[in-house]
């Protein structure tokens, strides 16, 4: 999309990211195109300067078609689905959501990208527990994220103080009919 | 007194022990009968709902499924099961399609009637009765008649539409409920910030960063500890605290309003021990 | 004997914050004369106007003095109060001790008490040899002139008819309708532009009270409100539109081709034409520029083809005489020249056009009756750049002030063009979005999401021609990205500015501009549709750029302060004018030339120069330039002016 000299070359938009983007904002059902980038959503979100991109930033990019930065964005990893940009737009418009169509349509047409990889990872985790236990276990959720994301210390001593207290059981609780609940996921996408 | 399905989420019987407890205890006293939904399963939190749209409906759907067959409204404690619940609820209320797909999927019917909510919103529906039985306690204890920030995290009031018993920005029925009680519940302008949630474990400085400022703004707002409504906002609020300032399940503090003798054993079981954590009574 | 009562105002803290009022009192109490003396609060209020009239009443005051702000704002709210209180108007006077005391002496308290003192004292001095003076009237010719056949004009014009008074319409073109003609669909209805226009162009040529003249100009102008002499110029047609039929043969048959003006240069008219197909009246005239015959005596070709042999070579030029008592001013705008934007192309890019010339190619009666294709080759525009504020807010280079109307026509061509070319896509470049009518800000939703106009935020840098394309380079700020698209049309809305010929016209008639060219209003926020010089009104773009809702509101109101000065058939005049003492006018005519208002005559019978009381503004230059002391003013009298010279001066 970028010509030699750095410049956006928007009369080139190549259909595809214009599709994918135009997709993802239609599933929203979010009015994406009455942003007027007030910045309201920007000051409210407790992950934007984190992340380096604010959420109308994110949806400028989808309204472009600009579909590489949008999935590139540590947005779209970041975004925790507080929901203070939709409550204080005064368009409405809830970027989480969108940001959450993103993501599920970039799994779905294998372009992922690789911003904040561990948090994709704490989800497939998590799902991963979910779909075999039916319910989270979060000593070997917390232990495989560690390892998996090689951040073996971090947390070491919380975890600890935790156990300790009895706050993290060393068995998982399990739903009886796991069978439902596989089925369950594999009626639905998931990754 | 009141029937109601128990949804306690995957945190519950863990991380957030002292919540169940202490949930238990006051329901118990006040005569509110909790049936455990039988083989509940996670709600999926944010994970689901980041990944999938559809097991994230087709998770809270189950647990309702699970309530209806018993013809229970459905009590949730935890901010984030309560959030997905209610999407789900509303869901199958709204879109046919949808409902249609799920009821065949999970072998229920849904009835419009039977209703979730929030844990905040239970105790509020029995507050005359709180009152009255807290009337007859001594008022004599550490803990009572504080003053209090009410935190209520950013899932109970978001998005539009969720919650329609509380304001979004400004949500007033935990304060309204502890004041009856005797409680100092302050205004302040953190109530509703999210404290970072599920980034806790792969980007702690976020979390600590939100965390931080929150507990500042309760601080100058002239709190003596927060409280909460949601187990994930309890722990990163511990967990991350670069202080120790006090932080309470609302629940813990309706139970010390009752008299219940167990609360000591709440206090040990959190990060920080809420009550060494209050300044000194003057 | 003059028993005289003065007020003195506080105006709150404006004169009271820095005057000491309380003395000021109590010193101008001292003088002679002086019956009474206090001050108010607030002398212009309802209660402060009563205690005057009370107070004139009950201490049997037959002369007052009002010490406070500038008589431009409350002169006449007092004469009033004191006529009512049965004084003669003339026997009250203000003291301008606010403007030209408090305001300005602001730090020097004492001195400004001082002077304050002075002045009410200078005025009592003065007041003291007022005699009571009665205001004339004259009559007034109750015609109305209205420069300008455009909606602004049309609306005026018929405003006024059918008030009940007789209008003459000039309009230089040889049809009414002005640029609204030009116009395919107005926002935000869509409304199409002729279909709203034509029946008032219609109304107007067949309206009883109005005299059409098109193809006409104001020759000259002289006078003054309520008695404007004026000789209109009808330029010559070559066409005796008494026998034409306006069948168009003669257009059918013209061999020379010229660019039209109406189509923006986008089409081509024959040297014999009518502008466009609804025009009223619907009758050609010959431009004597282009055509053959005029220029080499050779053709002819349209007398030959016109059936009633309306043809007339020899026309000649038609001068109407008028007296009028009212000139609404309503010449309407022009677009900034691409030509001068350098940047943009310099007008050398064959695809880069303005919004007029957008609008030819939208119109279904235009170029190219409606189909959106770019003018080099014909080809259909697949991606059309908009670019707002050419020209527009931007002090350095071109012109400061915001254009108003381009923000709202971008959105209506970009929807349009998206109507017109569904597989197309419009870009807008732009700085701000402003939309501040009703349903505006509405409809520029509808073109941003219902035809995914996209909006892109920031000034084009530069324009350029490649290859067949047109380059635009330009910025996103709200991605933070430069960005360029390869255009096959451009269309720039290009800056509004005065009509050709709006400082020629100023000065035949006398009024002011302002300095980009624009007539200027007496004041910006209370009268926005009056001349600073008496009997002038303005309405629509001549004054500003603006709107059609907002051009007709404003010709409504120009034609309601018409209709005002109609509505008594009279004209107040002065009445502290000159007058000439006979005994000692030695005629010698120096006081003719001194007026400004023509309001000296000699008469040369009687030997002696005359004051005509219609007229005279009592203005005292005839006064000064007498050099026989011949001439007075009533009310300012040279004792009485030596009184005040004496009290100021502090004897």
């Amino acid at each position: 999309m970028k010509t030699t000299s750095g410049i956006t070359d928007l009369s080139q938009r190549r259909p595809d990211p214009l599709d994918f983007c135009t997709l993802a904002i239609q599933q929203s059902r979010q009015p994406v195109s009455r942003c007027y980038h007030c910045q309201r959503c920007a000051g409210g979100c407790p992950v934007a300067e984190a992340a380096g991109i604010t959420p109308e930033r994110f949806l400028r990019l989808l309204h472009l078609g600009l579909l590489d930065e949008a999935l590139e964005s540590s947005l779209l990893w970041l975004c925790v689905g507080c929901g203070a940009c939709g409550i204080r737009c005064p368009n409405d418009i809830s970027t989480d959501r969108v940001i959450d169509e993103v993501r599920a349509l970039s799994i779905e047409r294998k372009q992922i990208a690789s911003a904040v990889k561990d948090q994709r990872l704490f989800h497939r985790l998590f799902l991963r527990q979910i779909r075999l236990f039916g319910r989270v276990h979060e000593l070997s959720l917390a232990m495989a994220l560690k390892l998996l994301s090689k951040n073996w210390f971090s947390d070491l001593l919380l975890g600890q103080k935790m156990f300790f207290k009895r706050k993290l059981p060393l068995l998982p609780h399990r739903v009886k009919d796991r069978r439902a609940i596989r089925e369950l996921f594999d009626k639905g996408s998931d990754r | 007194m009141g029937q109601y399905g128990y949804y306690p989420g995957c945190s519950i019987s863990s991380s957030a022990r002292e919540y169940d407890r202490s949930t238990r205890a006051v329901c118990a006293t006040l005569g509110i009968h909790l049936t455990e939904l039988p083989d509940w399963n996670c709600c999926g939190a944010s994970s689901a709902h980041s990944l999938s749209k559809d097991i994230d409906l087709a998770l809270s759907a189950r647990n309702i499924g699970i309530a209806h067959r018993l013809g229970l409204d459905m009590v949730v404690p935890c901010a984030a099961c309560y959030n997905r619940t209610m999407h789900a609820w509303q869901t199958l209320r709204d879109d046919p399609e949808k409902r249609a797909v799920l009821q065949a999927q999970l072998g229920f019917d849904f009835r419009a009637d039977l209703q979730v909510y929030h844990l905040l919103q239970v105790m509020e529906q029995h507050l005359a009765h709180l009152k009255e039985a807290a009337a007859h306690r001594l008022p004599e204890d550490g803990v009572r008649g504080r003053r209090v920030a009410c935190y209520y995290g950013c899932l109970i009031t978001r998005p539009r539409g969720i919650n329609p018993h509380e304001d979004m920005e400004y949500p007033e029925g935990m304060g309204r409920m502890l004041a009856e009680l005797g409680y100092q519940p302050l205004r302040w302008s953190f109530a509703t910030e999210c404290c970072g949630a599920a980034l806790s474990l792969v980007r702690g400085d976020v979390v600590r960063e939100r965390v931080d400022r929150i507990i500042a703004a309760a601080r100058e707002a002239g709190a003596e500890a927060v409280v909460t409504a949601c187990p994930l906002c309890q722990l990163n609020l511990e967990s991350r605290q670069s202080d120790r300032f006090p932080v309470f399940y609302f629940t813990e503090l309706l139970g010390v309003a009752l008299g219940l003798p167990e609360t000591e054993k709440w206090w040990r079981l959190h990060l920080i021990n809420p009550v060494k954590g209050l300044p000194q009574r003057a | 004997m003059k028993r005289i009562g003065v007020f003195v105002c506080h105006c709150g803290m404006n004169i009271a914050g820095v005057i000491d009022v309380q003395r000021v009192v109590e010193e101008v109490g001292k003088s002679p004369g002086v019956t009474h003396a206090q001050d108010y609060v607030y002398m212009c209020s309802d209660p402060g106007q009563a205690l005057l009239r009370d107070t004139i009443a009950e201490k049997q005051l037959n002369a007052v003095v009002i010490a406070a702000c500038s008589p431009s704002l409350h002169e006449g709210t007092f004469r009033t109060a004191a006529m009512r209180a049965g004084l003669n108007p003339y026997q009250c006077e203000m003291v301008n001790i606010r403007e030209q005391c408090s305001w300005v002496h602001s730090a020097q308290k004492d001195a400004a008490t001082e002077k304050a003192i002075r002045l009410i004292q200078a005025t009592v001095e003065k007041v003291k040899q007022n005699v009571d003076l009665r205001a004339g009237s004259m009559p007034i010719s109750r015609k109305a002139l209205v420069i300008g056949g455009g909606i602004s004009g049309i609306q005026a014009a018929l405003d006024i008819a059918e008030g009940g008074y007789e209008v003459f319409l000039v309009e230089r073109q040889s049809s009414i309708g002005g640029r609204m003609a030009q116009l395919s669909e107005t926002f935000p209805t869509l409304d199409c532009a002729q279909c709203i226009l034509t029946p008032r162009m219609v109304q107007v040529s067949k309206h009883p009270n109005i005299h059409l003249m098109v193809y006409s100009e104001v020759e000259a102008i002289s006078g003054h409100i309520g008695s404007f002499r004026v000789r209109l110029r009808r330029k010559p047609a070559y066409v005796d539109w008494s026998k034409c039929t306006g069948c168009g043969e003669c257009t059918a048959k013209c061999p020379r081709l010229v660019p039209s003006e109406f189509d923006r240069g986008l089409s081509r008219r024959k040297a014999i034409y009518t502008p466009f197909p609804q025009a009223v009246p619907n009758k050609p005239v010959i431009d004597r520029d282009s055509c053959i015959y005029f220029r080499n005596g050779k053709c002819r070709l349209c007398e030959k083809a016109c059936p009633p042999g309306a043809i007339d070579f020899e026309q000649q030029e038609e001068i109407i005489e008028a007296e009028v008592g009212a000139v609404v001013v309503a010449t309407g705008y022009d677009l900034l020249p691409v030509e001068r934007l350098a940047e943009y192309g310099c007008g050398k890019v064959p695809d880069v056009i303005d919004g007029l010339a957008f609008e030819r190619l939208l119109s279904a009666s235009g170029p190219t009756l409606g189909d959106v294709r770019r003018p080099s080759d014909g080809k259909v525009p697949k991606e059309v750049v908009f670019v707002q504020c050419a020209g527009s807010r931007d002090p350095e280079k071109y012109l400061p002030y915001c254009s108003k109307i381009c923000c709202m026509y971008t959105a209506k061509h970009a929807l349009l063009y998206k109507h017109r070319v569904p597989e197309g896509q419009p870009y807008v470049f732009y700085i701000d979005v402003r939309t501040a009518g009703k349903g505006y800000e509405e409809f520029y939703h509808r073109a941003e999401e219902e035809e995914e106009v996209v909006y892109l935020r920031g000034k084009v840098s530069k324009i350029f021609r490649d290859g067949d394309k047109t380059i635009v380079w330009g910025t996103d700020t709200l991605s933070g990205r430069n960005v360029e698209i390869a255009a096959d049309l451009v269309v720039l809305a290009t800056a509004v500015v005065h009509a050709e010929g709006a400082h020629e016209l100023a000065n035949q008639l006398k009024i002011q501009l302002d300095a980009h060219g624009f007539f200027s209003e007496a004041h910006p926020k209370l009268r926005p549709v009056e001349s600073i010089t008496a009997g002038f009104f303005l309405a629509g773009c001549a004054q500003a750029p603006k709107d059609i809702p907002d051009t007709i509101a404003q010709a409504g109101c120009a034609a309601s302060k018409v209709l005002d000065l109609f509505a008594s058939g009279r004209l107040p005049t002065q009445a502290q004018i000159a007058v000439v003492d006979e005994e000692r006018c030695a005629a010698c005519g120096l006081c003719v030339p001194a007026c400004p208002y023509e309001a000296r005559i000699l008469d040369e019978e009687r030997n002696v120069a005359e004051v005509d009381g219609s007229l005279c503004q009592g203005c005292g230059l005839c006064v000064t330039a007498c050099p026989n002391k011949a001439c007075e003013l009533k009310n300012l009298t040279p004792a009485q002016v030596n009184s005040m010279v004496e009290q100021l001066a502090g004897r």
